[in-house]
């Protein structure tokens, strides 16, 4: 009983410090963050306790941010492109990783690296600037794009101000570096298949196809439903490239949710607690989806 | 290894110590210090002005004791978000500069103009200056400069294909459409031509072309700001002219309506493929830029590729937007820049700031204005650009120049009227129906807007 | 690791032209996607060397010979001699953020790991929770905390602790330490070691690859981090990279090259930290916790 009851506080003790940062930093936010959606938006005004208080208890409003929002055409189309972008973004990154994972497999060590850097290192730039320089490869006239197809004699479109190939524009902006992460970590999980198997399948004379086929890629599972979470969970907010490129346009067809997000909270007036609704029923949606996910992982683990 | 178990408890402390001292003291230094602390945000206004802004602020400090003034820049792209965190978190500057936004009024946080001008003062700005900053009948910032859209033309262009710029800058509409069929030239008779008499663009935050709509007599709000009047014969009028420009005389680029400014602007200054564009005046200033590029890069003997890859340097002239018969043509302006002083507890700092906004905007200050293109919002700075060649003339249009209304709801109010107006341009949509669904919509928005400010007070 | 390519016996027999033609198809593949990635920076690269007039024209004029620093100079300029302010800054404070939050990260992933407490489980959760909350829904309420609970608007701390607390770097340590056996520290502990040096002597060690992993990324999110300083911070001389190039971006669409010379700079470090720390990478990426 002692020993038990000292090892919970030894436990407390290491998780404090990052504990105590979280605490005040992040999960005070989100507290609050989750009041707001359910109080009409006012100035937080916090100079002492009294104003907390009163925040807390008037301005409720109960659900009728909730229901503003789910009453906004805007936060449909929002919805429509996020899971559109998500759709297609997950199964690309993941099933472009693992091609290229696989494709490096026969090659030697050195150029193992040198590719898995080539494609990974990218990735690390950060958003805005890889945002800002498709922008740029995009214009219309003066981008590198239309250019190049130009000189093959073909008319290129207005990638980001045509509102029918505008979010497949972001997305393929977006896919070039997404499969970045998902190289690194296959390759991985591939050098931990045991030899055995392998040299199991290669005895009964698999060609390489069957190989993958029947032998590594059920066992790349786990990692494969990895990458998918992350990466859903990643689609589901996307706002940067959005934010850089198009602002949500034309119309709203680049608009998702977390631009939605957005727009609610810093371009429209007196919509704050929209912002705040919209958040959390996001994070519920994300969180369902990452939810019955973890659970499909867990029961796949064993093999 | 005890003294490093030791630590570990103790290091959560100390960490929430240094947080509580760190935030003590600063109260504490808050309480002793004397000086009154103005914090003002404006944005990046250009070099010069800046460098302006910099030397009044030093200033102000010296000449009036135990007052510091803390300024920040603003960037245009991510200042509205930034004053807006610090405005909703309880944390607003005192000063700012462009900074009015309705939500801020409604919220009331901002200090009215009213009764801080005098009857003098009042009648020194421009009536629409002062009208950019109403709302509801009281005036929430102080007016500083005006902007207004004009129309660029391209004297070369005019003088190849034979063609008289307007006379004194003005002309009607029919005139207008006359010297438009004869700039627009199709050399090999394709059917595509080569240069076109104008091109035309609509989008959110966008105005170029409404200037063309307001000389019909288009009116957006009531004055009130509850209903939306913009479905009118008037307005009918002005985009169907818009329209038979680019689909029935051809003589606007095809195009125009889905076009952006900055590409209106690109085929102007470096395609030249039309002879007219409506810009901001800020284009005359840069287009003065690039000629003078142009023309060093010359003189320096870069030689190859010269004539068509580095540009010609264009002999241009401005005119007003034109006008329906005997008519004043008026001028359309994005915006009027201003200062507002956030609700102030400390009479004291109340009047310092007043103080402070009122010797931005007036006397020096509006001289400053000539370094950046801008246009002044009093009377009394005069015509700054008297001596331009160009721009002389201009000063009294701008000074009426037709502001777009003050409204919270306006960045969707635009957002909506402006896809209509693409749509009816591009032919997708019948423009009757174009406007009146326009006028629909931002009507539901007023609406919902007054519906949920009455359920909230 | 398992030589995949040892069970391949390439160019022995004749039916090896069928693999050699795949093993080609798979290169080109490879080889493809490798010019796709790197060509948009390799076009930032150019970008940032070319006067930014030369980019204005309809047609680019690149020519090496016009290659300068011209644009880099404009952005030194510009930023009003600050910029190498601006650069220490932000090396500074993702420094502190990057070795403070690996610390942090591997006491509590142990913790989460490997000690028993009740509730342990449920504030795991919460801490993983926050993570699909987005940012613009926090950010008013943080600055309410930061600047009117804790006074710390406009200094280098609001920016850091914020950062420190992120549990992304927790998530890492704890499935890496899952995979740890227990009879390390079993061991370690029946030879009488407190808890907090078995952590030191036997976890930390042991758990290198997801560490140098955690300080990496750490580094390289705050390098990046751009609304939470731009909000918080007010004077010029304390803002951090980002923010400052942030005011180099108005009016963008006329100034390319500006904005890509401004770019590059704030991206040597990523890649400079990728040259140094490319194996570390790649082996804190390589452990089973992560897939399962």
């Amino acid at each position: 009983m002692r020993t038990s009851s000292r090892k919970s506080l030894w436990g407390y003790l290491f998780i404090a410090p990052h504990l105590s940062l979280f605490l005040v930093f992040l999960f005070l936010p989100v507290l609050l963050a989750f009041l707001l959606a359910f109080r009409e938006v006012s100035v937080i005004r916090f100079e002492g306790s009294a104003d907390f208080f009163r925040f807390l208890v008037s301005d409720y409003i109960g659900w009728r941010n909730f229901s503003d929002a789910f009453a906004e055409p805007v936060f449909y189309s929002a919805l429509r492109n996020t899971l559109l972008y998500t759709l297609v973004m997950v199964p690309l990154s993941v099933g472009l990783s693992l091609l290229l994972a696989l494709l490096i497999i026969p090659l030697n060590e050195r150029l193992q690296g040198l590719f898995r850097g080539a494609y990974y290192l990218p990735s690390m730039f950060s958003g805005v600037i890889l945002a800002l320089l498709w922008r740029w490869i995009y214009e219309p006239k003066n981008g590198i794009l239309n250019l190049a197809l130009d000189a093959l004699g073909v008319q290129g479109p207005n990638w980001l101000g045509d509102p029918k190939i505008a979010l497949a524009s972001i997305l393929v902006s977006a896919a070039v570096y997404a499969p970045g992460l998902g190289v690194i970590i296959y390759s991985a999980a591939i050098s931990r298949i045991p030899d055995e198997l392998l040299e199991a399948a290669h005895m009964d004379g698999a060609s390489t196809l069957q190989k993958w086929r029947s032998v590594v890629i059920p066992l790349l599972k786990p990692t494969t439903l990895f990458l998918v979470v992350i990466n859903t969970i990643w689609s589901f907010q996307v706002f940067t490239s959005i934010y850089i490129m198009t602002r949500g346009g034309p119309g709203d067809s680049t608009t998702t949710l977390v631009y939605f997000i957005y727009d609610l909270a810093f371009k429209q007036v007196g919509r704050k607690g929209e912002a705040a609704a919209v958040s959390f029923i996001l994070f519920a949606m994300v969180a369902i989806v990452a939810f019955i996910q973890f659970r499909m992982l867990r029961s796949e683990a064993e093999y | 290894m005890e003294r490093i178990k030791r630590s570990l408890i103790v290091l959560p402390i100390v960490c929430l110590g240094v947080l509580g001292a760190a935030g003590c003291a600063r109260q504490s230094v808050g309480e002793q210090a004397k000086p009154i602390v103005i914090q003002f945000w404006d944005y990046q206004r250009g070099t010069d002005l800046n460098r302006w802004e910099e030397e009044q602020i030093a200033w102000f400090e010296q000449t009036h004791s135990n007052v510091k003034i803390e300024a920040t820049r603003l960037a245009w792209q991510s200042g509205p978000e930034k004053l807006d965190v610090a405005v909703f978190s309880g944390n607003p500057p005192d000063v700012a500069g462009s900074a009015l936004n309705i939500a801020y009024v409604e919220q009331g946080l901002i200090e009215p103009w009213d009764d801080l001008l005098s009857p003098e003062d009042m009648a020194d700005f421009y009536p629409t200056a002062l009208n950019a900053c109403t709302w509801e009948g009281r005036l929430w910032a102080i007016p500083w400069y005006k902007t207004a859209y004009i129309m660029m033309l391209n004297l070369d262009l005019f003088r190849e294909t034979g063609v008289e710029p307007p006379k004194g800058h003005r002309w009607t509409w029919e005139e207008f459409l006359e010297k438009m069929k004869q700039l627009t030239v199709d050399k090999d008779g394709d059917g595509m031509s080569e240069q076109y008499g104008i091109g035309i663009n609509f989008y959110p935050e966008e105005f170029e072309s409404w200037a063309f709509l307001y000389n019909e007599g288009t009116e957006i709000l009531s004055p009130d700001g509850r209903r939306c009047v913009f479905d009118s014969p008037e307005t009918l009028r002005g985009v169907e002219n818009l329209y038979d420009l680019v689909h029935k005389y051809k003589v606007a680029l095809s195009g125009s309506g889905a076009m952006r400014q900055y590409e209106t602007w690109d085929v102007f200054t470096n395609e030249w493929r039309i002879a007219a564009t409506c810009q901001g005046l800020w284009s005359v200033f840069a287009q003065r830029r690039t000629n003078r590029r142009i023309e060093q890069a010359a003189q320096r003997g870069e030689s190859d590729d010269a004539g068509v890859l580095r540009g010609r340097i264009m002999d241009f002239d401005v005119a007003l937007f034109p006008s329906s018969g005997t008519a004043e043509p008026i001028l359309a302006s994005a915006g009027v820049g201003h200062l507002v002083i956030f609700k102030q507890k400390d009479p004291e700092k109340k009047k310092l700031c007043v103080e402070f906004a009122k010797h931005m905007t007036s006397g020096d200050s509006q001289k400053m204005l000539a370094t950046q293109s801008l246009f002044p919002a009093r009377r009394s700075a005069g015509d700054l650009y008297e001596h331009d060649p160009i721009l002389s003339f201009v000063q009294p249009y701008v000074a009426k120049a037709k502001v777009h209304p003050l409204h919270p709801e306006w960045v969707n109010i635009d957002r909506t009227l402006s896809k209509q107006l693409q749509l009816a341009m591009l032919g997708e949509k019948p423009i009757a129906e174009a406007i009146r669904d326009g006028a629909t919509q931002v009507q539901a928005l007023l609406d919902r807007y007054y519906e949920r400010r009455r359920e909230r007070r | 690791m398992v030589q995949l390519n040892e069970l391949r016996e390439i160019g022995t027999r004749p039916t090896d032209w069928a693999k050699n033609l795949r093993l080609s198809a798979a290169s080109l593949i490879l080889v493809l996607w490798a010019l796709v990635v790197f060509l948009p920076l390799a076009w930032m690269g150019i970008c940032a060397f070319t006067p930014n007039e030369n980019l204005l024209f309809t047609r680019p004029v690149i020519r090496f010979e016009a290659f300068s620093l011209d644009n880099l100079r404009s952005v030194f300029r510009r930023s009003n001699g600050l910029f190498d302010n601006w650069l220490f800054n932000s090396f500074y404070i993702a420094l502190v953020v990057s070795i403070g939050s690996t610390f942090l990260s591997a006491m509590a992933g142990y913790s989460y790991a490997k000690m028993r407490f009740p509730g342990r489980q449920v504030i795991f959760w919460i801490l993983l929770a926050t993570l699909m909350v987005p940012y613009q829904a926090i950010v008013i309420p943080l600055f309410v905390v930061v600047n009117n609970m804790l006074r710390l608007a406009d200094s280098h701390w609001a920016i850091i602790l914020p950062q420190l607390a992120a549990p992304a770097g927790v998530f890492f340590c704890r499935q890496y330490m899952k995979t740890l056996p227990s009879d390390l520290e079993d061991a370690a502990r029946i030879d009488g070691c407190s808890e907090f040096g078995i952590f030191c002597r036997v976890i930390l060690p042991v758990s290198r690859p997801v560490l140098a992993a955690t300080a990496i990324f750490t580094f390289l999110w705050s390098w990046e981090s751009f609304f939470w300083p731009l909000v918080i911070l007010r004077s010029e001389k304390r803002f951090v990279l980002q923010v400052g190039l942030a005011y180099l971006q108005d009016n963008s669409l006329l100034s390319p090259g500006y904005l890509m010379a401004g770019a590059l700079a704030a991206s040597i470090p990523v890649v400079l930290f990728f040259i140094v720390f490319q194996r570390q990478l790649t082996k804190g990426f390589s452990f089973g916790g992560l897939q399962g």
